[in-house]
């Protein structure tokens, strides 16, 4: 590799930690504001510009707190387990391109490098839970498990029909092949399903079995103080932007905008609409109880997703030029 | 139909976040409690401003919670020579305003008394035979 | 939690970042989700749209290990002790305790009852305390002001650790845990069974250590 390569990619890497950390900051300012305009509340409006400061001010609380480790925890576990859940959500961003040659790395197997990091993610969650000891920490932990993996068959069955529609798993092409016609139109079926799978990937309402308040304490981050939680925190909005990203990219056209020049700006708002869509449905609806959780994903998303896949197919040998 | 309930129910949540919050901004906004709150206990002054209090006993024998507290005047037992109030007791029950006498006592509407020291719960409402705060003349 | 324990004489660098945390720490307590009685009412309608907690960041966890601030709204019956105090040994320092109502300041209407600690101070170390009956949601919002100001002006230099009371002869209607170097021995507050038939004019504990300027 050469000088330039390396500067490119450190400087992508500092870019995208940097994202990370606005994403969060904003995310979690925006959450809290909407819901709160969504319960008829104001939300953080007292600290900084309409509460703008409160999430810095979060954070320096939270790595001044202590750091508990609980004494029947598994200490090693207990330490690299929010380390299991951030590394992977931050390495599947790498893939991500926010315009033509504009990214970290154009993989040409960018869809299927985000899918393997994401499927990491209900091991950390796992570890994180077992090494509590703590019985709030392991159903959650084992809620996380049974959900991501059960939703992420549907969820790469739906975006298959995105990579046979497009003839390739290359980020780039998948959205430049929307120029014309955004998949939502050609493939409303995959879109419903992959949107719903990618909400349960995200842990977010309805699906926010694994860290259920009501019953859960706080899921499999009940025992976690301080920055350790905060890691969590961190991972969990990553994985939010990733999964708002990848529906804006397969489904909502990308950069492309009907009429208008393509720009990352357009790339940009449909992250943002997605992610207000999530916050949307969490201060909306209210949690799914487990056993219709599977049932939903195993006899009804998965089935269709496997009719969806095979239309897809055919309809692409019988129209080539359409599909 | 499946679904329809999901759509009304984000209908209703997004017509919230369109309309106006029923926040009152508190610390900024004083709304002022309704007129039969009851927070604070306080003494009526009558005209020379002495306290309005003839020392009968009546409030101490009907509060349920010993929160209140009289000395008299060893000369004069129509007379208080102190009155104190222990608030971090009182269950604000409104049995000691009702049954004085002679209209002594009233609720404030003055709720701000968080304090980070116990003993500043406890207050005087007479203290050497006078009133210690401005009581209203007027009574209710 | 302090910027660093028993510092002699403060620095430059240390000054700031115990200006950066008070500013932190003030602006983000997150008090436990835990209602005890019917105190915990009038909390959820701090919580709720009319009054706001979320407006000064004040944010509701359900696990005691991220959360900063315990509100005991209501009176710690003798079963509920060892709870309240487990709850409190689980959260992280630094950590701060709001005694919400008569009955968690001395115990209220309940004090003369067999089971019902005369306030919340003899077992929690507590910072502010509400008066009422419940209060008002303004009230403990104005409370929740006060333990920010609190918080603001503490210094986090040295060590500042707050552990549990335990009293020196322990009570066996309520079991305590004793969690080692988390129980501060010596300066828990001796439960006493407070008198049954008390004579109508009855002498306050401690009416005459009352501030004069008060009203
Ligand atoms: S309001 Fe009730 S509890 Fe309070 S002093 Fe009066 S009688 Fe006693
Ligand atoms: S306040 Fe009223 S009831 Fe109480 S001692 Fe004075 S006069 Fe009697």
């Amino acid at each position: 590799m050469s000088a330039a390569m390396w500067i490119h990619a450190l400087l992508w890497l500092v870019g995208l930690l940097l994202l990370i950390a606005v994403v969060t900051v904003m995310g979690v300012w925006w959450e809290r504001k909407f819901i709160g305009h969504l319960q008829r509340r104001r939300g953080p409006l007292h600290h900084g510009f309409h509460g703008l400061l409160q999430l810095p001010a979060d954070m320096v609380k939270m790595i001044s707190k202590e750091d508990i480790v609980p004494d029947s925890a598994d200490p090693w576990l207990f330490q690299i387990g929010p380390l299991m859940v951030v590394v992977p959500a931050i390495a599947a961003m790498a893939a991500l391109m926010f315009a033509p040659g504009f990214g970290l790395l154009d993989m040409n197997h960018g869809l299927f490098y985000i899918f393997a990091f994401q499927t990491l993610l209900p091991l950390g969650f796992a570890v994180i839970g077992w090494s509590c000891a703590s019985k709030f920490t392991l159903i959650g932990a084992l809620r996380a498990a049974a959900q991501l993996i059960s939703y992420e068959i549907p969820m790469l069955l739906a975006a298959l029909g995105v990579v046979v529609a497009a003839g390739s798993m290359r980020l780039t092409d998948i959205i430049n092949a929307q120029a014309g016609v955004w998949y939502i139109f050609k493939e409303p079926l995959g879109f419903a399903i992959f949107g719903i799978a990618v909400l349960a990937e995200m842990n977010r309402t309805p699906f926010d079995l694994p860290e259920a308040e009501s019953e859960l304490v706080a899921g499999y981050q009940t025992e976690y103080s301080g920055m350790k939680f905060g890691f969590v925190q961190l991972a969990e909005y990553s994985v939010l932007f990733t999964g708002s990203y990848l529906v804006s990219a397969l489904f909502l056209g990308g950069w492309n905008m009907p009429f208008l020049p393509a720009s990352p700006l357009w790339l940009l708002l449909k992250i943002v609409a997605c992610m207000t869509m999530t916050m949307w449905f969490r201060g909306t609806f209210p949690r799914l109880r487990v056993d219709s959780l599977m049932s939903l994903s195993w006899k009804w998303l998965l089935p269709i997703a496997l009719v969806n896949i095979m239309a897809v197919a055919a309809l692409a040998l019988a129209l080539p030029g359409i599909y | 139909m499946f679904g329809s309930g999901l759509l009304k129910g984000l209908g209703i949540t997004l017509r919230h976040a369109l309309g106006r919050p029923v926040t009152e901004l508190y610390p900024f906004e004083h709304k002022n409690p309704p007129a039969n709150s009851r927070t604070f206990i306080a003494m009526h002054v009558n005209e020379e401003g002495a306290p309005a209090c003839r020392a009968c006993n009546t409030c101490i024998v009907g509060c349920p919670d010993r929160v209140l507290k009289l000395v008299k005047d060893p000369d004069d037992p129509k007379r208080a020579v102190e009155f104190v109030v222990n608030s971090g007791r009182c269950t604000y029950c409104g049995l000691c305003v009702e049954n004085c006498p002679f209209d002594a006592l009233y609720f404030t509407q003055d709720y701000e008394r968080a304090t980070r020291d116990k003993g500043a719960l406890i207050y005087h409402l007479i203290e050497d035979g006078a009133c210690t705060h401005e009581g209203e003349v007027d009574r209710p | 939690m302090g910027v660093v324990d028993d510092a002699e004489q403060p620095g430059f660098i240390t000054t700031t970042l115990d200006k950066l945390l008070r500013w932190g720490r003030s602006r983000s307590m997150w008090p436990v989700n835990a209602g005890i009685a019917c105190c915990s009412l009038e909390m959820m309608t701090t919580g709720a749209a009319r009054y706001d907690f979320d407006r000064f960041g004040i944010m509701f966890r359900s696990s005691p290990r991220q959360a900063d601030v315990m509100i005991v709204p209501g009176p710690i019956t003798k079963k509920m002790a060892p709870i309240v105090q487990r709850v409190y040994n689980q959260m992280a320092e630094p950590r701060w305790v709001i005694a919400m109502g008569s009955c968690a300041i001395s115990g209220g209407t309940f004090v003369d009852s067999y089971n019902v600690l005369p306030g919340a101070e003899t077992i929690l170390p507590v910072d502010i305390y509400i008066p009422g009956c419940p209060p008002r949601p303004e009230a403990l919002l104005y409370g929740c002001l006060q333990l920010k100001k609190l918080i603001s002006e503490t210094s986090t230099i040295g060590s500042s650790r707050k552990p549990m009371y335990v009293p020196p002869v322990l009570p066996e209607e309520w079991p305590l845990e004793l969690l080692g170097e988390y129980d501060a021995l010596e300066a828990g507050a001796v439960w006493v069974q407070p008198e049954r038939d008390s004579p109508p004019v009855t002498p306050l504990g401690d009416a005459e250590s009352a501030p004069e300027d008060e009203l």
